[in-house]
């Protein structure tokens, strides 16, 4: 049912229909918009949350990019009128969900890489020059939170393909809201409906591998299980594991057995 | 080769091909039907692609639905161009070619020789969204022919293309049939399909009108009104002997001072009875053609008996 040299192949070929004008500005402009905003805060001495900001900023640059590369997987080759030269290939559908997943994820991992490196590389620059503290928590924050910004890509990447597989048109739209109403609403709420939400087991990962960030707030024990960490660490390290496992064997029984119309029919 | 059972297609509300029963043996077949005709919807149900909403499709003895095995047996030319920026043709092929299992070398070969098979040699190294819709459709072909398929099912292929490059695709398909492959090649315009010899298959609102060979499909016309067209150097009194044939129907002068067109619902009485009236009458006939001798009327005539105009034969569609 799977042929790697086929999905790397399409992931292969995914980077090359990739090399426009447009996907290069967008990566540009995602990739330095958290950099951008750490510099502007960056001057403010006392703030000791910036570690906050880089993380919501990643957040969100990783979610916007995967709304515009891994949600539009089916509607795009159908708008492009390529569908049909890949889908009558052995493998052919699912190699071609696989492999755009391949290459948004990469691409998101890519933006978010660079967004947490420079973002990291401006505070070491700027506040770290005069408080040696925050270099010390730069050298264990940057790559322990890069590594959470990578899986928090994959995951979103196969979350926004599943729903780009269910929905033909307007898949973009509904992968949106999902993202407001499920990922940033009900994520945040302390109830257990959180912790159907994949920010719920990113936010118990970052807190379990970085621990609380800002001295002047840090709740209490009861509280903290509340609102962010309810669960045990290894908890949410399985489910981030599955998240993808899951949404991609769905999406790949979707698009094997769906009937995908295309404009020229009828 | 092909298999289809009482096959029909909805789209919610709509037909996509209506009740359509067929077995298709080895060897070239021309889909025709106007535009919206099904031919599009049928070849995605040979394909798997879609399935019948009523009856059964069979290719190569099996339910082609989620068959990869028998994707590698086929080459599809869509009527879609793709959209590509910054893709050469070269690149395209190669890729598709690599859907099918070949190692990266492998496919390479396989492109460029299917891309020099279609005459792309020279541009395949362009990117494709500078082609011209011919150059589109000769690398479409090729992404077809490049893996070696036994069956290859072509959807519009001559769009496009200038009367030289229709030759040697008509040439390259004539070879493919020669090599003991079928071709399924579905167009609107006849001729392009007539080069090729193939047998035919008549689509109009999703249903099958006729098929068989050419004869097969004028066989059954016999007692529709067919119009002949006579050139004679005396045609006024060619005129007169024919108005008092009780087959005649209706007759139309032609602009040449020579010509007559002459319809009738039994042409084989006319040409019966013609060399007698020449004889006799000096009709001086030059030439003698039945103006039905295109596919494109025979098509049209089918159209007529699909939409109720002619009921004369109506009994005999398959």
């Amino acid at each position: 049912m799977i042929s790697i040299p086929q999905i790397l192949s399409v992931c292969l070929f995914e980077f090359k229909r990739s090399l426009t004008f447009g996907r290069m500005t967008a990566y540009f402009i995602l990739s330095l918009f958290p950099p951008a905003m750490v510099l502007l805060i960056a001057n403010v001495s006392a703030f000791n949350g910036y570690q906050l900001i880089i993380m919501f900023l990643t957040y969100v640059v990783c979610i916007l990019s995967l709304l515009l590369w891994a949600t539009p997987n089916v509607y795009s080759e159908l708008e492009s009128r390529n569908w049909l030269f890949i889908t009558t290939r052995p493998r052919g559908r699912v190699s071609l969900l696989l492999g755009k997943f391949l290459a948004a994820s990469l691409s998101a991992c890519l933006v978010c890489f660079i967004a947490v490196s420079l973002s990291c590389l401006i505070m070491a620059l700027t506040v770290g020059r005069f408080r040696p503290d925050v270099l010390q928590e730069l050298s264990t924050f940057g790559p322990k939170f890069t590594v959470i910004a990578l899986i928090a890509c994959v995951n979103y990447a196969a979350v926004f393909s599943l729903w780009g597989v269910l929905f033909q048109r307007r898949a973009m739209v509904i992968a949106a809201i999902y993202s407001l109403v499920n990922e940033f609403l009900f994520a945040a709420i302390p109830a257990l409906i959180s912790e159907f939400s994949v920010r719920y087991h990113l936010v118990g990962l970052t807190l379990g591998w970085i621990g609380w960030f800002i001295p002047e707030v840090e709740p209490d024990k009861e509280t903290m299980e509340m609102w962010f960490a309810g669960l045990p660490l290894w908890v949410n390290i399985l489910v981030l594991a599955l998240i993808p496992v899951a949404a991609l064997s769905i999406s790949a029984y979707v698009i094997r057995n769906r009937e995908y119309i295309t404009v020229d029919e009828v | 080769m092909i298999e289809l059972i009482n096959a029909t297609k909805m789209y919610k509300t709509v037909l996509g091909v209506n009740d359509i029963s067929l077995t298709l043996k080895p060897g070239a077949y021309g889909l025709l039907g106007p535009n919206g005709s099904g031919k599009t919807t049928l070849i995605n149900l040979i394909l798997g692609q879609l399935r019948p909403t009523l009856g059964s499709v069979r290719l190569f003895g099996t339910n082609p639905v989620r068959r990869d095995d028998l994707l590698r047996r086929i080459g599809l030319c869509p009527t879609t161009h793709p959209e590509l920026t910054r893709i050469t043709a070269l690149e395209w092929v190669r890729y598709l070619v690599r859907q099918h299992g070949f190692s990266m070398a492998d496919s390479r070969v396989r492109a460029e020789r299917a891309l020099e098979m279609v005459g792309m040699t020279g541009a395949m190294h362009r990117a494709m969204n500078g082609y011209s819709l011919g150059m589109r459709q000769r690398t479409k072909l090729a992404q077809a022919i490049a893996h070696d398929p036994e069956l290859l099912i072509l959807d519009e292929p001559f769009n496009g293309l200038d009367p030289v490059a229709r030759h040697e695709m008509t040439q390259l398909m004539k070879a493919f049939v020669r090599d003991g492959k079928s071709v399924i090649l579905a167009s609107h315009v006849l001729h392009e399909v007539e080069a090729i010899q193939p047998s035919y298959l008549l689509l109009s609102g999703g249903r099958l009108l006729a098929s068989g060979s050419a004869r097969e499909v004028r066989d059954m016309l016999t007692d529709c009104p067919n119009t002949i067209v006579i050139r004679s150097g005396n045609r006024k009194e060619l005129l007169n002997q024919l108005m008092d044939l009780p087959e005649l129907e209706a007759v139309r002068l032609g602009l040449d001072q020579e010509s007559l067109y002459v319809t009738t619902r039994s042409s084989a009485a006319i040409f019966k009875r013609l060399p007698e009236l020449n004889q006799q009458f000096d009709l001086k006939i030059r030439e003698l053609r039945s103006s039905d001798s295109t596919l494109q009327q025979l098509f049209s005539t089918l159209m007529q008996i699909h939409r109720g105009q002619n009921r004369a034969i109506q009994g005999k569609q398959p």
